[in-house]
C-alpha cells in the first residue's frame, strides 16, 4: 500500500549488461545514442546526482495503480485485482496503432485502456508534453535517431 | 521521460558546483487574499511580477480562470501557478463534461492537491482557489506540498502578512458585497505599500450565487504614474540630417479586381 | 560527483506543518478527539483555526499531526478505503480503520512525516483509541497524546486520566491537558476543537481562548 514511491536511486550498474540497444548500423556496438544509461554515460552518473523527483514521478502512476489493486484485493478478494490486470492486458494487446510507437509511455491512444485506468476524462504532463527519443533505453514518441535512419535507410 | 524533463539536471547540478550564480525561476514576490462573504466569495490580487530584484512586469495578472464561476489566485513560481492552474482548469471542463454537471469548487481543490502532492513540493505553487457551484460558495486555500485549508479569508505569498493584518483587524462575520470588496482590495493595498514584492494595481475577482463571475480587472489603481512636470522629448531637427537614402525594399503592385456579387 | 545521497526523511522545505497538541480519550459512552488549531510554515501562523480533527468514517474520526500535506493525502486514501468497505461489508470497526492507517504509515515510513490518532466508536467495541507514531506502530490505549505540545501534558494526563469517565468529566480533562499543552508549546495555539463520538454519531466542540486560558 505505497503511496509515494521510493527514490530508486541504483546502487550498481553493469558494464557489460547485454540489453543495450545495439546500432542498426553495426549490431556489434552498443548504440551510444540511443543508450542514456550505458555507453558513453560516465557510470557515476548513472549511481547517483539524479533528481529526487525524477525515480518518484516514473513510478508514480503504477504506485497508485498498485495501492488500488491492493485495496481492492483487501475488499473484494483477489478475484478483482485480477479481473482488472486481465482486463487491462485484454486491451493492451489488441491495441493495433501502426501510428503509435508507444504503447506503455505515459501517453496512449487507446480509449479502452484509458477507461479502464479511469483516465478517459483526464489530461496531465504527460499527455500533453510526450517527450520524445529514447529515454532510459526505451523509445517514446516520435524518434529523432530512428527517423534519421529510416530516411537514409541504414 | 514524458512529462517533466529530468534531462539537464545534472549538467546543471555541475554547472551550480563550479559557478557561483544560479538562475532562479520568477518568482511571483506577490499578495493575494480570498474573502467570503454573505452570498458569495471574492479573490484579489496585486499584480506586480518580479525578477529577484527587478520588476519584471508591472501589470501581470495573478487571478486565473478555471472554469467559468471557479477562479484561483497565485502565489509562488509564476510558471507553474500558471501551467498548474490551466492543466486543472483542462481536467475541470473535461470532468464537468464527463459528469454532464457544473464544476465543483471541492473537485478543482481535490484535483489540485492532488496535482501537487504528486509533485512533493517541486511544483512550487501556491493558490488560494474561491468559486461558487451548485452547494454554493467555497473558499480553500492551497500549499506547495498539497495541503489545504479552510476559511472565511485567506491570504498568501509575501505580502501575506500584511494582508493578514488587515483581514484579522477588519473581518467580520456576515460580510456584504461591497464591505467584503473593500476589505480585500484595502488588504491587497497593504501588501502594495508593505511587502517589496508586491506592488502596482489591485485585482479582484466576485463570485456571488446564481450569477457569473465578475472579473474587476485594475479594479483599484494606487499606482498611476503621474504626467511629468516639463517634456523631455527633444524638439524636431536637433538632431542634424547628414545625407539621406531611400530603399524600395518592396515592391507593390496594384491591380484591380471586378467582383460580381450574385443577388 | 556527490557520492551516494544520504536520504535524511524531514520536513521538505517550506512545507505546512502541524506541530501539534493532539488527544483523543475513551470514557463511558465512546470516545472524545481533541486537537488545537495551529498550522505553521516555519515562523508564521499559516491558519491560526485548522481542523485536525477529520473524518474518516460517520464515527471513526482521526487526529492529524506532523506534515499537513501527508496526513491529508493519507487521510483522503483512508477515507475512500472505508468507503469501498463500507459497501461490501457494511460499517468498519475502529480497529479495522487504524489497520488500514498503520498499513499506510508503515509501508510509506520513508516518504510520510504523519503521526496520526484514530479514535472511533463501534457498537460492538464502544470507543477505542489508537495511536499511530511517527514509524508506524500502533498502539491500543484507554486515551493517547500525540503532537510537539504532549510532551508537556504526560504526566498531567498519567495523574488525572481516569477510566469510565462522564462526558463532562472527560471534556474537563482533555479541556485543561490541551490548555496546559498549548500554554508550554509554541507551535500549539489558537482554539481547542474537540468532536465527541457516542453511539449517537458526532458531536463538535469548539473552545475559544478565553474559555480555557483561564481554568
Amino acid at each position: 500500500m505505497s503511496i509515494v514511491p521510493n527514490k530508486n536511486y541504483r546502487s550498481a550498474v553493469s558494464s557489460t549488461s547485454s540489453h543495450h540497444k545495439t546500432s542498426n548500423a553495426a549490431p556489434a556496438l552498443p548504440d551510444s545514442l540511443r543508450n542514456q544509461n550505458g555507453g558513453a554515460t560516465p557510470l557515476s552518473t548513472q549511481t547517483n546526482g539524479k533528481h529526487p523527483l525524477e525515480t518518484k514521478l516514473q513510478s508514480w502512476d503504477q504506485t497508485q495503480r498498485n495501492r488500488d489493486l491492493e485495496q481492492y484485493r483487501r475488499v473484494f478478494g483477489l478475484a478483482e485485482p485480477m479481473k482488472r490486470e486481465m482486463e487491462l492486458a485484454i486491451v493492451q494487446n489488441s491495441d493495433f496503432n501502426p501510428l503509435s510507437q508507444s504503447t506503455d509511455s505515459g501517453f496512449s491512444t487507446s480509449l479502452h485502456r484509458d477507461i479502464l485506468l479511469n483516465r478517459e476524462a483526464s489530461v496531465d504532463w504527460e499527455d500533453v508534453y510526450q517527450g520524445s527519443g529514447i529515454v532510459g533505453g526505451v523509445s517514446m514518441g516520435p524518434d529523432v535517431h530512428g527517423a534519421i535512419e529510416k530516411s537514409l535507410g541504414i | 521521460m514524458a512529462g517533466l524533463s529530468f534531462d539537464n539536471y545534472q549538467r546543471n547540478q555541475l554547472l551550480a558546483e563550479r559557478s557561483k550564480t544560479v538562475p532562479q525561476a520568477t518568482s511571483t514576490g506577490t499578495t493575494i487574499v480570498g474573502v467570503k462573504y454573505n452570498g458569495g466569495v471574492l479573490i484579489a490580487a496585486d499584480t506586480r511580477s518580479t525578477q529577484g530584484p527587478i520588476v519584471a512586469n508591472k501589470n501581470c495578472a495573478k487571478l486565473h480562470r478555471m472554469s467559468p464561476k471557479i477562479w484561483c489566485a497565485g502565489a509562488g513560481t509564476a510558471a507553474d501557478t500558471e501551467e498548474v492552474t490551466r492543466l486543472i482548469g483542462s481536467n475541470l471542463e473535461l470532468h464537468s463534461l464527463y459528469a454532464s454537471r457544473e464544476p465543483r469548487v471541492v473537485s478543482a481543490l481535490q484535483m489540485l492537491k492532488q496535482h501537487l502532492f504528486k509533485y512533493q513540493g517541486h511544483v512550487g505553487a501556491y493558490l488560494i482557489v474561491a468559486g461558487v457551484d451548485p452547494t454554493g460558495a467555497h473558499l480553500f486555500s492551497i500549499h506547495a506540498h498539497g495541503s489545504t485549508d479552510v476559511g472565511f479569508y485567506q491570504s498568501l505569498g509575501s505580502g501575506s502578512l500584511a494582508a493578514m493584518a488587515v483581514l484579522e483587524s477588519n473581518w467580520k462575520q456576515d460580510l456584504t458585497r461591497e464591505e467584503a470588496i473593500v476589505l480585500a482590495s484595502d488588504a491587497i493595498e497593504a501588501g502594495i505599500w508593505n511587502d517589496l514584492g508586491s506592488g502596482s494595481n489591485v485585482d479582484l475577482c466576485v463570485m456571488e450565487v446564481g450569477k457569473d463571475a465578475e472579473y474587476l480587472r485594475n479594479y483599484r489603481t494606487p499606482n498611476n504614474r503621474e504626467a511629468k512636470q516639463r517634456s523631455y522629448k527633444f524638439a524636431r531637427g536637433t538632431t542634424a540630417v547628414l545625407s539621406q537614402r531611400v530603399l524600395d525594399i518592396c515592391q507593390v503592385e496594384e491591380e484591380s479586381v471586378d467582383i460580381e456579387l450574385e443577388a | 560527483m556527490n557520492g551516494i545521497q544520504v536520504d535524511i526523511n524531514h520536513l521538505k522545505k517550506g512545507e505546512v506543518s502541524l506541530g501539534t497538541s493532539i488527544m483523543a480519550v475513551t470514557f463511558k459512552d465512546g470516545v472524545i478527539l481533541g486537537a488545537d488549531s495551529r498550522t505553521t510554515t516555519g515562523a508564521y501562523i499559516a491558519n491560526r483555526v485548522t481542523d485536525k480533527l477529520t473524518r474518516v468514517h460517520d464515527k471513526v474520526w482521526c487526529c492529524r499531526s506532523g506534515s499537513a500535506a501527508d496526513t491529508q493525502a493519507v487521510t483522503d486514501i483512508v477515507q475512500h478505503y472505508l468507503e469501498l468497505y463500507t459497501a461490501q461489508f457494511g460499517e468498519p470497526s475502529t480497529k479495522t480503520a487504524a489497520s488500514i492507517f498503520k498499513t499506510l504509515c508503515y509501508e510509506n515510513k520513508d516518504n510520510l512525516t504523519a503521526g496520526i490518532i484514530v479514535a472511533g466508536y463501534d457498537d460492538k467495541n464502544k470507543g477505542e483509541v489508537y495511536s499511530i507514531p511517527l514509524g508506524g506502530s500502533i498502539h491500543k490505549q484507554k486515551y493517547a497524546i500525540a503532537g510537539s505540545g504532549s510532551t508537556f501534558i504526560y504526566g498531567y494526563c498519567d495523574k488525572n486520566f481516569k477510566e469510565d469517565m462522564t462526558k463532562e468529566e472527560t471534556i474537563n480533562f482533555m479541556k485543561n491537558s490541551l490548555a496546559q499543552a498549548i500554554k508550554w508549546d509554541g507551535s500549539s495555539g489558537g482554539v481547542i476543537r474537540m468532536v465527541v463520538l457516542t453511539k449517537d454519531g458526532p458531536e463538535r466542540l469548539i473552545f475559544y481562548p478565553e474559555d480555557y486560558e483561564t481554568l
